[in-house]
């Protein structure tokens, strides 16, 4: 896919992709193009795919986001090592937006300054629900039955808390297409910042 | 082999050069971006000394029938090589090769005046001058190579010719071409006499068994290969295992663009194969088959490959068939516009066909 917007936000993979182009409907800003880049194995070559294309000219506006994962400054510094790379302009912290025409912005998650991915923000959304005690229960219970956690243990932790509902949401990618998501939650509010941002020149 | 190649007013290139180079090139982009034209840009630089090269190349894309007109309003059949058609730019085109290191050219019109009296050969002994009248044209190549020694040879268009010669003329002779270079353009209808020549050249030096295990690759039921007069033409015939030879064109079109791409690289030992809309008549399943033997063969015979596309299907099997074998020896070319409008590449290597495949960009 080819993106022709002037307003480009790169996220990491498919679930990224679907879940911040349902959030971007819900803010109605229609104007900002959600591609996905593959993993952070990927990130600086897919960057610079990205910065190389015709359409890219076009672009006054560059948003990244990318999960923490361990460590949310290296993930940090590896977006702005990547960017550098394509001879883009170079963030000093992230949700700082630095350069213009265009002007980038990164996001990590679920903060700046934890560990996780973009799920850990999900379960935060729905830490009052009166299901997720039945999750984490869930997990104790594994625990004490000797098995292992998982290492993305939000990813695991959204499956298994989605499967209470209707139909086959099995992630948050079809989390945000079925509407379960409660865009509106203060857990969100950076994101939801951080895409305004991204939107306005 | 060409290492890197550059190219300043010529056609729709103001200053385009492509820093890396490999055996086997891809070039893709937008229609009107230059595919074509870096193909003809690399023609004539392979050719070196040949001003002539620049009016071949028109032939190429079906402008051979041009009436020369010598008005000062006509136009002439070189203006299209200069970019915007001014041709008080010099043309310069410049590779650097692998072992003979940078040769460039220069192409630009010059006016009868300086060429008025023109030493065509001799020494200081024996000069023969050459009078041109003053409504000719004459387009001026000159040859730099990488000692910085130069050479020049004049095309000359000349109403009024003096003496025996026949316009146009090339002054003084050029020399061979250093290498075999053959343009394979995507349109023109190749004559049979053309691809039984070739032919006939490989079977002098017993190489036809290789066309034939070149064409098996992409078709397994061809049993043997024979090239016989049909209706006063030399048709190619082919052994598909049926009661009775069948002429490669009933075999399909994708046999016979096959056949051409196979007979070219054959008879371009260390030299180039320039092959326009390379996917041209071809299925797509053929494609990766084609791409193999495409590379096996500029392998073999030390030839260098310059392709234009616009399929992506076509370099998927292209980064999938080289990705196969041992060697990775591939590169796509993105011709796009830049801001100013100038065109510029953008080179993709197998990192970035990979990315780009898996994640979904775009790399046409």
């Amino acid at each position: 896919m080819t993106h022709r917007k002037q307003f480009l936000l790169l996220v990491e993979g498919k679930d990224d992709k679907a879940f911040f182009e349902e959030f971007l409907k819900h803010l109605t800003l229609d104007n900002i193009q959600v591609e996905q880049l593959g993993g952070e194995s990927k990130l600086k070559t897919a960057i610079k795919l990205f910065k190389d294309r015709p359409e890219f000219l076009e672009v006054i506006s560059l948003g990244v986001v990318i999960d923490a994962d361990t460590n949310p400054d290296n993930a940090f510094k590896s977006v702005v090592d990547a960017l550098r790379e394509a001879d883009l302009p170079t963030p000093s912290k992230p949700l700082e937006s630095a350069g213009t025409n265009p002007k980038v912005t990164v996001l990590i998650l679920p903060d700046e300054k934890e560990k996780g991915e973009l799920e850990d923000l999900y379960i935060k959304s729905v830490e009052e629900h009166p299901l997720i005690p039945c999750v984490n229960a869930y997990f104790k219970c594994l625990n004490q039955n000797k098995q292992p956690i998982p290492s993305k243990l939000s990813k695991k932790k959204v499956q298994v808390f989605l499967a209470s509902k209707e139909g086959d949401i099995i992630g948050i990618r079809r989390a945000a297409k079925e509407e379960v998501v409660q865009w509106d939650h203060k857990a969100f509010n950076k994101v939801k910042d951080f895409l305004i941002q991204i939107s306005e020149h | 082999m060409l290492k890197s190649f550059g190219a300043k007013n010529f056609r729709g290139f103001q200053d385009l050069t492509i820093n890396k180079l490999k055996r086997i090139n891809l070039i893709a982009g937008k229609n009107n971006v230059g595919k074509t034209a870096l193909l003809e840009a690399l023609f004539i630089h392979s050719g070196l000394y040949n001003p002539n090269l620049g009016l071949k190349v028109n032939a190429f894309r079906g402008l051979e029938e041009v009436t020369v007109q010598f008005e000062k309003t006509a136009e002439f059949p070189w203006d299209s090589l200069f970019t915007w058609f001014d041709t008080t730019k010099s043309i310069e085109l410049y590779g650097e090769d692998t072992k003979e290191g940078t040769r460039s050219i220069r192409i630009s019109e010059v006016p009868p005046s300086i060429n008025g009296l023109k030493k065509t050969k001799g020494s200081r002994l024996n000069i023969e001058l050459e009078q041109v009248s003053a409504h000719a044209r004459i387009l001026r190549l000159k040859y730099t190579d990488d000692k910085n020694k130069s050479n020049s040879y004049d095309l000359v268009f000349d109403p009024d010719p003096s003496g025996p010669k026949r316009t146009p003329y090339i002054t003084p002779t050029p020399p061979n071409p250093p290498f075999p270079a053959f343009f394979l353009a995507s349109r023109i209808r190749i004559p049979f006499e053309v691809e039984a020549d070739l032919y006939g050249k490989l079977e002098i030096q017993k190489a036809e068994q290789d066309i034939l295990h070149f064409l098996q690759i992409i078709e397994p039921n061809l049993k043997s290969l024979s090239l016989i007069y049909s209706m006063g033409k030399p048709i190619f015939h082919g052994d598909i295992g049926s009661n009775r030879l069948l002429p490669l064109p009933m075999m399909g079109e994708g046999m016979v663009r096959s056949m051409s791409i196979i007979l070219r690289i054959a008879n371009a030992p260390n030299g180039v194969v320039l092959i326009d809309e390379i996917e041209n008549g071809l299925h797509y399943s053929i494609l990766p088959k084609l791409w193999s033997v495409i590379g096996e063969m500029a392998k073999k015979y030390n030839t260098q490959v310059f392709a234009t596309s616009h399929s992506l299907e076509c370099i998927k099997a292209a980064h999938q068939a080289f990705s196969d074998e041992d060697e990775y020896d591939f590169l796509v070319h993105r011709l796009q516009f830049s801001k100013e409008g100038d065109v510029h590449v953008v080179t993709h290597d197998r990192d970035d066909l990979e990315a780009a495949f898996e994640i979904g960009i775009e790399v046409r």
